[in-house]
């Protein structure tokens, strides 16, 4: 990943708004500059073994323990918590925000269960979490109260105009999760949860995405939709149209010029009315890939949806599918690997990339736009997938 | 320490009157040749070792079942006496007939019809994180591990080289784990845990909420 090259443009101004979206083809990490030093971290990805966020803001010439001031994990899966932890111990001082729904005394059950489960040497995927929650719990114990659980409507960051640098209040805000969302995500976990005289295995990750918090951030008249990995339920009390209806009844803020697409730009979680009711016409968009085994997120249907809405939309890598590198092994490997066909072996370890905007125009909203590493155009996925 | 041509359930038997002898020898007959010299022998060898076991061995080496047969690993550390008991070398240990190249840690994530899809951790670089995936043919398999092939089962695959007759070749297996079951003691011990880190999140229900943040 060139923080070099995005580094080169130095810091964004105190009056400058940024939104910079790290991913690699598994993870995510949204990092955004509120205005006169204030940044905010949104989920988690990690960068030859360190997370993004830091990385990025050190290549800046930025302090994350004096920088950060909260820090959103939108849910626990692991494409979106890899290095949260060490982003929260690099800025104690950061507020950290989940959603409501994982500590709910069902979810840490699932949890603690799931953790006794020593069977793989890759560990569980809630390893991360329990870190995070460990966090809360100390600072709880020290009587630091800088965290918080979301819900829809939760007010999880708030700047005042008089400090955010461009005279503009700043703030945060959950659109979920909904009621619906948490009593469903807990009916999930409830049937994964492990039982007696059950065999072991590795924990799976049961949807619905929808449990996650995404976030409206109004700096002003300037609005950014961060669509964490919400998806449509099919019931207007969940998902997506949960947040609609909350919208219609009363609208959680300005109508948002860049939208982080929600769940890697799946078909599931797009939505005609998020387009219409929360997005200005024709915004930015940026999302990032993701892959699990044969199946591959935006598809290029995907892809489509959201072009037909933004001319201007990017991905911050472009999934290669890139062979795992069998150098390095031994000749006999090597050999077997490349007669054997049927076998398909793939590096995890793909090409990083970056998208990011900044703007000072905060009242018309134009936004400068950057490619780094691996990112393009969304287009370029449709390309690069056959028609189906 | 079988006498010879004895099966192991006439080893217990007692040796009576003669007649009695004769009449067991006829009930077993069909089974069992019995030869006198023979069983006193056994006997014989069988309380000479006796004592030597729980005389003649150090004492820190005692660990006499209660059948008085010693079948500890340590118990060759002692030579037993001579008892006329012809030993056979044992054969000469031979070369590895497998060398594995390449082992990895795979967490299956998804099953399809003639693949499973699995993400890897290379146990051969020590690795810990899941750096690879890949889509193996079920027919890697076999029977009884296909039918344990679900998302979250945990298999070993290897691939390595063998020889075979003299001639070497490549081969690969996949070896789904048998995992545990869950125990109730580990379920029990989970959930207490969970209702500390509860207590540890909310204790008192009044204490729960956090501040928006400064301004």
């Amino acid at each position: 990943m060139p923080f070099s090259e995005m580094q080169a443009s130095g810091q964004p101004a105190p009056d400058q708004i940024e939104v910079c979206v790290f991913g690699p083809n598994y993870g995510e990490c949204v990092v955004v500059h509120l205005g006169n030093g204030n940044w905010v971290v949104v989920d988690s990805c990690l960068h030859e073994g360190q997370p993004a966020a830091i990385a990025y803001l050190r290549a800046l010439g930025l302090d994350p323990a004096r920088s950060i001031r909260a820090v959103i994990a939108t849910h626990w899966h692991d494409d979106h918590y890899k290095g949260l932890s060490q982003i929260t111990a690099n800025a104690a001082a950061a507020h950290i925000w989940i959603s409501s729904v994982l500590t709910d005394a069902e979810f840490l059950r699932f949890a603690m269960r799931t953790k006794k489960n020593k069977t793989s040497v890759a560990g569980h995927k809630l390893d991360e979490f329990l870190k995070i929650i460990d966090d809360i719990c100390r600072r709880r114990s020290d009587g630091q109260l800088t965290f918080g659980y979301a819900n829809a409507r939760t007010a999880i960051f708030r700047l005042d105009g008089s400090v955010s640098g461009h005279g503009h209040p700043c703030e945060i805000m959950a659109l979920s999760p909904s009621h619906g969302d948490v009593s469903e995500f807990l009916e999930r976990i409830v049937a994964n949860t492990p039982r007696a005289r059950q065999t072991k295995r590795a924990v799976p990750s049961p949807s619905p995405n929808h449990a996650s918090v995404a976030t409206l951030i109004s700096i002003g008249p300037l609005g950014i939709v961060l669509g964490a990995d919400v998806e449509n339920s099919g019931r207007p009390t969940a998902g997506w149209e949960a947040i609609l209806g909350a919208h219609n009844l009363q609208p959680f803020g300005p109508k948002a010029s860049l939208h982080k697409a929600s769940h890697h730009g799946s078909e599931n979680a797009h939505n005609r009315g998020v387009w219409d009711n929360l997005l200005t016409a024709n915004p930015l968009a940026v999302l990032t890939p993701w892959r699990r085994g044969a199946r591959r997120l935006p598809t290029a249907d995907g892809a489509r949806n959201i072009l037909e809405l933004s001319q201007d939309a990017f991905i911050t890598a472009l999934d290669a599918r890139s062979r795992s590198r069998r150098d390095g092994r031994p000749p006999g490997v090597q050999r077997f690997l490349r007669e054997h066909r049927g076998i398909r072996l793939r590096s995890l370890a793909v090409p990083f990339g970056a998208v990011r905007f900044r703007t000072r125009d905060i009242s018309s909203a134009t936004w400068n736009r950057e490619l780094f590493g691996a990112a393009c155009h969304l287009s370029q996925v449709i390309r690069a997938q056959p028609v189906r | 320490m079988l006498a010879p041509n004895m099966e192991p359930e006439s080893s217990s038997g007692v040796i009576g009157s003669a007649a009695e002898n004769a009449m067991r020898a006829t009930t077993v007959s069909m089974r069992t040749r019995f030869d006198d010299d023979a069983i006193r022998r056994w006997i014989e060898t069988d309380e000479a070792l006796r004592r030597w076991t729980q005389a003649e061995r150090p004492a820190g080496e005692l660990t006499v079942p209660a059948n008085g047969h010693d079948l500890s690993t340590s118990a060759a550390s002692v030579p037993p006496p001579n008892l006329g008991v012809v030993r056979y070398p044992s054969p000469a240990r031979e070369l590895p007939r497998e060398v594995v190249l390449q082992e990895w840690e795979g967490q299956v994530q998804e099953v399809g019809e003639r693949v499973f899809s699995a993400r890897l951790v290379d146990l051969t670089r020590d690795s810990k994180d899941e750096t690879e995936e890949t889509d193996l043919p079920i027919e890697y398999l076999s029977e009884a591990d296909a039918r344990l092939v679900i998302p979250g089962a945990i298999f070993r695959w290897i691939i390595g080289c063998r020889w075979t007759n003299g001639e070497k070749e490549p081969f690969t297996r996949v070896v789904i784990r048998r995992l545990p079951i869950w125990t109730e003691g580990e379920i029990k011990a989970a959930d207490q845990e969970a209702a500390e880190l509860h207590n540890a999140l909310f204790g008192n229900a009044g204490e729960r909420a956090a501040s928006p943040g400064p301004n």
